[in-house]
């Protein structure tokens, strides 16, 4: 599934592990969402949308799966 | 991760600390015991098996010590805790886990069941015990599942 994060986040001028912090994951995570080789669950979504002010479909495009 | 929640998680490491110390002294004293029967009835099964049990046990107790070691420091560093608890958290780690215990638990139950059609040529011994594993293994995935059936 794509992403924005990688750009929100640099828009942000956040680090990954920042991010992480916030959301409370690790930062390996936020590098295979970036990547795209894992899909977050709805609540972690949730939790990185809520960060960049955004909704979960201005992040995450679910049109592409 | 809010700090209520790290109080919580506190208190549950300190009963963990505990419960390892416990794991810690229960194989020794089982050795103890045990090397003392087996002299008492002069029962011993060869050199090997002996090298073996003892790096199985001093395996075993250091794997102990490694969890009681982290514990002790997640109960001094609250920074070493919400670094612990976020891993431990982590949906991608829990993702992983989940997917290699599963994969796990198939390959061992494909494995038991051709080692006991082969052992069922060879050794009757060999080929009960695979079958009890076999038995125990499955009971143990049966009420796990069925508690999560109900839980979830």
């Amino acid at each position: 599934m794509k992403n924005k994060i990688s750009a929100l986040r640099k828009s942000k001028k956040m680090t990954q592990e920042e991010l992480a912090n916030i959301v409370g994951v690790t930062r390996q995570t936020i590098i295979s969402i970036e990547s795209g080789r894992y899909v977050a669950s709805l609540e972690l979504a949730y939790r990185i949308s809520k960060v960049f002010g955004l909704i979960i479909e201005d992040i995450f495009d679910f049109k592409e799966q | 991760m809010s700090e209520e929640y790290l109080d919580k998680r506190y208190i549950i490491v300190k009963r963990k600390m505990i419960a390892t110390i416990c794991l810690l002294i229960f194989p020794i004293i089982l050795m103890i015991l045990m090397e003392v029967i087996t002299a008492v009835l002069e029962h011993e099964l060869g050199s090997l098996v002996f090298g073996l049990r003892y790096f199985l046990f001093v395996f075993l107790e250091s794997i102990v010590v490694y969890k009681l070691v982290r514990y002790t420091k997640m109960v001094k560093n609250r920074n070493y805790l919400r670094k612990i608890e976020i891993h431990r958290l982590d949906e991608r780690n829990q993702s992983i886990n989940l997917r290699a215990s599963s994969l796990t638990l198939k390959t061992l139950f494909y494995v038991i069941v051709f080692s006991i059609i082969i052992f069922g040529f060879i050794d009757i011994v060999v080929f009960y015990t695979l079958l009890f594993s076999l038995f125990v293994v499955g009971s143990i995935y049966i009420i796990i599942k069925y508690i999560y059936t109900k839980k979830i």
